[in-house]
């Protein structure tokens, strides 16, 4: 054991002094560059097909390389997108039946535009087809596991069908115990013709419920569209709201909150013109104790170091990025450029970078 | 001599113009540049591979010899054009975690994070202040009357050459600030676990070129060639990284400060005092990459984050603000700005300095 081990860590120093960084990172820009099919530390994926759902909405279909690991319904990706020589890297869920990737090989995510969105706005305008782009592993818990007769009630709001969708599409098991409720503003629910179309094959109960007509989800509309919901395994996809809600009714209905399982689907969308929320919370390492409260003027760095936590620092004024740490959430502003960032994750320097809102960090 | 700073109202106008170029260059940066590092780092990669390739085959003298100039090309490429920027955080807005501040390490003795801290943070602070920018001089070399004479200093221009030789490790080694314990500022003891870590790197560094790489030979019998190779490379690289670096801030004319003055700079005495304190000098495309467009040691210094690709079309706009504010700005040819660096070197060797100084 001890040998393995000793040996292990000597070819580690042997790497690591050939080439300063693993072999694979070291060769990709080579590689992938004279074989633009293969990367040694991405997957890809070609994108088939580009496809407007509606004015606002967009589906892709791509297929991934050999080394991807296929997905369970209910499952999303993270995409990566070049944009003028930036990375964005952005979550989705797949759309699409398990069984087109397991015939075909392919996957579909149903992409809806945000209202001025860095990489939607772009991707509208583009036609990407035949590209190439960078796709993780599937992620996710929001798959339908059914193990027992309870019935299964869907709540979807909005782009929030997409992962229901495929569940739908997918699902093996007794497809009558399932009711669908899809909440969405006038003529705006997706897929509409193949989501009437799936349960009326496989016995489905849908409702398509007009927001503007009937408001959001109350305890009256759930029974009147799901009478046994108080029994039932209640899966919820959309925004934060909507997922409030249901939580609340579970709790003055006495569902077992593990019956209840969710999927926040929140836009991150930004916008300079309407009041932005510039006061809120900085979270460290995801720890609750961690939370430093934001007014919206101070530095990361300033916030953190009058909490009393470490945090290296240099010349304070964003020249020496001594001070980076990892965003992994939300926007902050740049005071020396004065602009705001992506909402994904990438590396801030903490002496120029005030938080927006809610942000997540990674010491 | 030190030089006194102008005044901060003097410098306004001046400064708000320097602000409005960079925001405009930075307004301009995307594909090209992300592009540009790519290829570089390809062609840094391809030379590698190609460099050590044939060194295993090295007993034939012409490959011998394609091999160490190709090695030598990629360790300088990795150095000057790629590591040294990258490590600026220059490409930080690409998002890609292989060409990014936080990760990347380079082919040197010295440890990625090491440089940071003496490079990026203290001699981007503190340029050309006397007592704080360890750069100026390294510590070793009289650089001006300022200093009193010792005698070790009749070796300023032996103490030059070794350093010249072995720059990568004097590199690696300033952060200890051997004349900070000798004066009491710091001690051995708080300067320790810096020295571990750059054993660590040194060690990993030395492995490579002078171990495995022989070792590998040893299958197409060229052990020798690849020992010679690499170190003729190593050798190579630091002699050309030092000169350069020199060129940079040792010239006649370049200015230096005092802390007392430089505390409370605005912006565009920063400025004044980075322009003041750098020397650029002329060449061609390929001298320009081959420095990591160190050339432009002014544009980098006025604005180290933004990519070095774009230093020479920024220096055409800088140049004609300095101009007009009459400030001074240093650029001559390499070989002058060189041999005016051995001049200075050899000036202060002695009590009295045998040249005039302007």
């Amino acid at each position: 054991m001890i040998v393995k081990e000793y040996t292990s860590k000597v070819f580690k120093e042997i790497k690591l002094s050939m080439f300063n960084t693993s072999a694979n990172k070291y060769f990709e820009p080579l590689v992938n560059y004279f074989l633009p099919k293969q990367s040694l530390t991405r997957k890809l994926a070609k994108v088939i097909r580009q496809k407007n759902e509606l004015d606002d909405v967009i589906t892709l279909t791509l297929q991934p390389s050999k080394k991807w690991k296929g997905f369970i319904a209910g499952q999303f990706i993270e995409l990566t997108f070049e944009i003028n020589g930036v990375r964005y890297k952005r979550f989705f869920s797949i759309s699409s039946r398990e069984l087109l990737y397991k015939q075909k090989g392919q996957i579909e995510v149903t992409i809806k535009k945000q209202f001025k969105g860095k990489v939607t706005e772009w991707l509208f305008n583009q036609n990407i087809v035949n590209s190439r782009i960078t796709i993780s592993d599937a992620m996710g818990v929001f798959v339908l596991e059914q193990t027992s007769n309870k019935p299964i009630l869907l709540i979807a709001g909005g782009s929030g069908i997409t992962p229901i969708k495929s569940m739908l599409e997918s699902y093996t098991g007794d497809s009558k115990l399932i009711t669908l409720v899809y909440y969405g503003k006038t003529n705006q629910h997706l897929f509409q013709n193949k989501l009437t179309e799936i349960c009326n094959q496989k016995g489905i109960t849908l409702h398509f419920i007009d927001t503007n007509i009937e408001g959001r989800i109350t305890a009256q509309q759930a029974d009147k569209y799901c009478p046994d919901f108080t029994n039932s395994n209640i899966y919820i996809c959309g925004p934060i709201g909507m997922i409030e809600k249901v939580k609340d009714l579970g709790l003055h209905y006495n569902i077992t909150p593990e019956s209840i399982k969710e999927e926040l689907f929140h836009p991150i969308r930004f916008d300079m013109n309407n009041n932005i929320k510039k006061e809120g919370f900085v979270s460290i390492n995801n720890q609750s104790k961690l939370k430093i409260l934001s007014d919206g003027t101070t530095s990361i760095l300033d916030l953190i170091e009058s909490n009393n936590l470490n945090i290296n620092s240099g010349c304070r004024m964003g020249i020496c990025h001594q001070c980076i740490c990892e965003k992994t959430s939300g926007v902050v502003l740049n005071k020396k450029n004065n602009t705001l960032s992506d909402t994904s994750k990438e590396m801030i320097q903490t002496c120029i970078s005030i938080p927006v809102g809610d942000v997540y960090l990674n010491l | 001599m030190t030089t006194k700073l102008p005044t901060k109202e003097d410098l306004i106008g001046f400064a708000k113009e320097l602000e409005i170029l960079k925001q405009k260059t930075l307004a301009k940066i995307g594909k090209k540049d992300a592009d540009y590092i790519r290829k570089t780092i390809r062609v840094q990669r391809l030379c590698e591979v190609a460099g050590r390739s044939f060194l295993m085959v090295g007993y034939v003298p012409i490959l011998w010899i394609a091999g160490t100039v190709l090695l030598s090309i990629s360790k300088i490429l990795d150095n000057m054009e790629i590591g040294h920027n990258v490590m600026h955080g220059q490409y930080d807005w690409m998002n890609d975690e292989n060409i990014h501040s936080s990760s990347f390490e380079w082919d040197n003795t010295c440890h990625s994070k090491a440089w940071q801290r003496t490079h990026n943070h203290e001699h981007h602070t503190y340029t050309n202040i006397i007592g704080k920018d360890k750069d100026y001089g390294y510590g070793l070399l009289r650089m001006d009357s300022d200093t009193p004479w010792k005698r070790s200093d009749l070796f300023n221009l032996v103490k030059f050459g070794l350093l010249s030789i072995f720059f990568q490790y004097g590199v690696g080694l300033q952060e200890l600030d051997t004349e900070g314990i000798k004066t009491g500022t710091t001690t051995w003891k708080e300067k320790k676990p810096l020295f571990k870590a750059f054993l660590k790197k040194a060690r990993r560094q030395v492995f490579k070129d002078y171990a495995i790489y022989p070792a590998l030979g040893a299958f197409t019998g060229a052990v020798i060639p690849v020992l010679t190779g690499n170190m003729i490379a190593n050798l190579v690289r630091n002699l050309w990284a030092s000169a350069v670096i020199f060129c940079g801030h040792f010239p006649g004319g370049v200015h230096t400060f005092e802390m007392e003055d430089c505390k409370n700079e605005s912006k565009g005495q920063w400025y004044y005092r980075q322009i003041l304190g750098s020397c650029n000098f002329k060449g061609s495309k390929l001298l320009q990459i081959m420095s990591g467009h160190l050339s432009f040691q002014i544009e980098h210094h006025l604005f180290p984050d933004i990519p070095s690709y774009r230093y020479e079309e920024v220096a055409k706009e800088v140049k004609n603000i300095c101009k007009k504010y009459n400030i001074p700005y240093n650029n001559r040819s390499f070989a002058r700005q060189y041999l005016s660096t051995i001049k200075r070197m050899f000036n202060y060797s002695f009590p009295k300095p045998v040249f005039a100084v302007s």
